[in-house]
């Protein structure tokens, strides 16, 4: 056997098998049982009739008539239905009939009572004791008869109900033996699949997947989440890698710029300004490194779900008057159209400082992104139980396959690519509206352009 | 001024304390909790830097019995929690300010300075109007002035002259007037900062001969008549 019976015995299937087939037997067993009673009782009254009867009809009939069909009778007897006769004279000679000696305790009053008898066999020659069910009574001729009967049909009847009764218990307990050891193994057997998959997994790997059958049973629905649940995985692995390379490639242009720069200047004895000049210039590099380590920081931070220090519930219309009104200075100086929005009073939970932070992330973009003519509006409406900001450009906009792309770590559209900024803006105001219960979306402004949208929450008052 | 830097990184400290000492303060120097508590519970101090995180005693924690002790000195948090909201967090927990790790020490001189400044009390602010060389802002009217002439000014550009004539003669850092004027927790990448000033800028100074309002490269910005 290939799976060991000791390691069945301790699946549930196995213990649950067992557990039903014993409440089974145990429910048969009963049923048996009175069922068993109820025929005994039904034997015995059977018998019982039918000896009164035969007494009844031996009585009545004339003493020397009833000698000899007790006489016949003794001698007589089927295979099927042997009874035993006693027909006595007032003085307790026997007449006739097969029982050799009246039995104490048997008093001739026509109730029937199983006791012991001494009995010879038609065609015999010697006595048998033997216990039977008798009946006797009282003669208008001062004599006494008795009838007996032997174990004929209807105790075979009993026997045969009795066997039959025993098999089935047996049966089912096998049955039910037989079914916890399949049902076991089946078990077994699928749960080994999935076991030897998660194995390989741990192994590290991530491709594979547990087989699902087409039952579409709860093992089915298992593997299936498992499987999504590894596809979710595999695919924030492969994020993972993808921004550890990223961070990389990202962190080591500053470095090297910056270290490139030190190496010139050490290189030969220079006029202070030009040390004081690249001391500054390289402050200014590590500054970048700085941003962008917070801001990794940051959505690492957010994504993992921990909860967002010091939360209040406070007024998103407010806090983007505030943001936009900076902006709207530098629209101003650089001649660009830019108009603002906003509803009246908007109260989300959550920390205004992250939400001001992941505005000003977009309101960064759109201005860098776009030439100083391009009009930019900022939105800002309830909408569906969500406060929802817009910040709209229209600028040439992104291909709208890159838009769920554009708000990865790192990903920069085309725009961006000579541009310096850390291609972290949008990732972080993603991570913002994720870690408030809301969501980033970007889309495009109709006739022409990218319109980012964040939404928050509105409050419960 | 007399600093007390409760820092555990040796390190860090000494520099700063260095830094501090060259500036022309007088530092003392705690390296964990207790120690740092004790010193602040017995001498005079004008502002205390505390790290937020420290052996013993937590450094949000110092704070909150000084306070209970009903000392009102200024309280610097340093801090490498620097998250938008673990910043607020912070400032919240009682520090009256709160600077992130790394920071550029310019900007820790800056902040420690305009502390120690607010723990002072304010002559020029109680008369109601505010003067620097031949600028004035009469804080009842709202009203700004230079030489006798009349500068109209929008509402923020009105908060921030008045940060910058409080702290006259001062440095003020981008952090700080983003901070304290526009309650912004972060560096915004575009230079909004800049263009607040130079908006600014051109306002008070375009038509006078003495600038008034001076940047300086890397550092920051301020208001005076020193060059």
């Amino acid at each position: 056997m290939l799976i060991h019976l000791r390691q069945l015995s301790r699946t549930s299937a196995m213990r649950l098998a067992m557990r039903a087939a014993l409440v089974q037997v145990g429910v048969l067993a009963v049923a048996l049982a009175v069922l068993f009673v109820l025929l005994n009782r039904y034997v015995d009254r059977q018998i019982e009739s039918a000896l009164s009867g035969e007494l009844a009809a031996l009585a009545s009939l004339p003493a020397e008539q009833r000698q000899d069909s007790v006489r016949v009778l003794a001698a007589s007897g089927s295979k099927n239905l042997i009874r035993y006769y006693r027909l006595e004279a007032g003085d307790g000679h026997m007449l006739s009939g097969n029982v050799q000696q009246w039995p104490g305790g048997l008093p001739a009053d026509g109730h029937t009572r199983t006791l012991d008898l001494r009995v010879r066999e038609p065609g015999e020659e010697n006595d048998d004791a033997v216990r039977l069910p008798a009946v006797a009574t009282r003669l208008p001729d001062g004599g006494r008869l008795l009838v007996a009967q032997a174990p004929g049909a209807l105790e075979d009847l009993r026997e045969t109900a009795l066997t039959v009764a025993a098999a089935l218990l047996g049966l089912s307990a096998l049955l039910a033996l037989a079914l916890g050891v399949s049902l076991g193994r089946q078990w077994l057997a699928r749960f080994e699949a999935i076991s030897r998959t998660a194995g390989k997994i741990a192994a590290g790997d991530l491709t594979q997947r547990v087989e699902t059958s087409m039952r579409d049973d709860e093992f089915d629905l298992l593997a299936g989440h498992l499987n999504a649940m590894l596809t979710r995985i595999e695919a924030a692995v492969a994020g993972m890698r993808e921004v550890s390379d990223n961070v990389a490639h990202d962190l080591r242009k500053p470095l090297a710029r910056l270290k490139t720069r030190i190496d010139v200047v050490l290189a030969q004895p220079r006029q202070t300004e030009a040390y004081c000049e690249a001391l500054a210039q390289t402050a200014a590099d590590a500054d970048e490194l700085i941003r962008t380590f917070d801001a990794l920081l940051s959505i690492a931070r957010l994504e993992a779900g921990s909860d967002i220090a010091a939360p209040e519930t406070f007024d998103l219309a407010a806090v983007a008057h505030r943001v936009t009104e900076l902006y709207a200075d530098e629209a101003e100086d650089e001649g660009r159209p830019f108009s603002v929005e906003l509803a009246d009073t908007l109260a989300v939970h959550g920390q205004p400082a992250l939400l001001s932070q992941a505005l000003a992330n977009l309101l960064d973009n759109a201005f860098k992104y776009t030439s100083p003519a391009v009009a930019i509006a900022v939105r800002l409406v309830q909408e569906n139980g969500y406060a929802m900001i817009s910040v709209i450009d229209h600028g040439d906009g992104i291909p709208a396959d890159d838009h769920v792309r554009m708000t990865e770590r790192f990903a920069r559209g085309d725009a961006a690519r000579s541009q310096s900024g850390s291609g972290l803006g949008l990732a972080l105001a993603k991570a913002i509206a994720h870690a408030h219960g809301g969501r980033l979306e970007l889309a495009d402004t109709p006739g022409g352009g990218l319109t980012v949208r964040l939404s928050v929450p509105v409050a419960r008052t | 001024m007399r600093l007390l830097i409760i820092e555990d990184d040796v390190s860090a400290a000494d520099y700063l304390h260095q830094g501090l000492t060259e500036s022309g303060h007088v530092v003392d120097t705690a390296h964990d909790g207790e120690t740092g508590l004790q010193f602040a519970l017995q001498n005079h101090y004008d502002v205390l830097l505390v790290d937020r995180m420290l052996p013993s005693r937590d450094g949000l924690s110092i704070v909150r019995m000084l306070r209970a002790d009903g000392r009102t000195t200024p309280v610097l948090v340093l801090s490498a929690l620097g998250q938008v909201d673990q910043r607020v967090e912070g400032l919240r927990a009682g520090g009256d300010d709160y600077l992130v790790k790394p920071y550029a020490f310019s900007e820790l001189l800056a902040r420690v300075d305009a502390l120690a400044r607010r723990a002072q009390p304010a002559e020029a602010v109680a008369s109601g109007n505010l003067k620097v060389a031949d600028l004035e802002l009469d804080l009842e009217h709202r009203r700004v002035t230079r030489a006798g002439q009349l500068i109209r000014l929008q509402p923020r550009e009105l908060r921030l002259l008045e940060y910058l004539m409080r702290r006259a003669g001062r440095i003020v850092t981008r952090t700080m007037l983003l901070e304290q004027v526009w309650d912004l927790h972060f560096d915004p990448q575009t230079n909004v900062v800049d263009s607040q000033i130079s908006r600014l800028r051109a306002k008070i100074d375009r038509d006078f001969d003495m600038p008034l309002l001076h940047t300086l490269r890397g550092i920051g910005y301020r208001l005076g008549d020193e060059i």
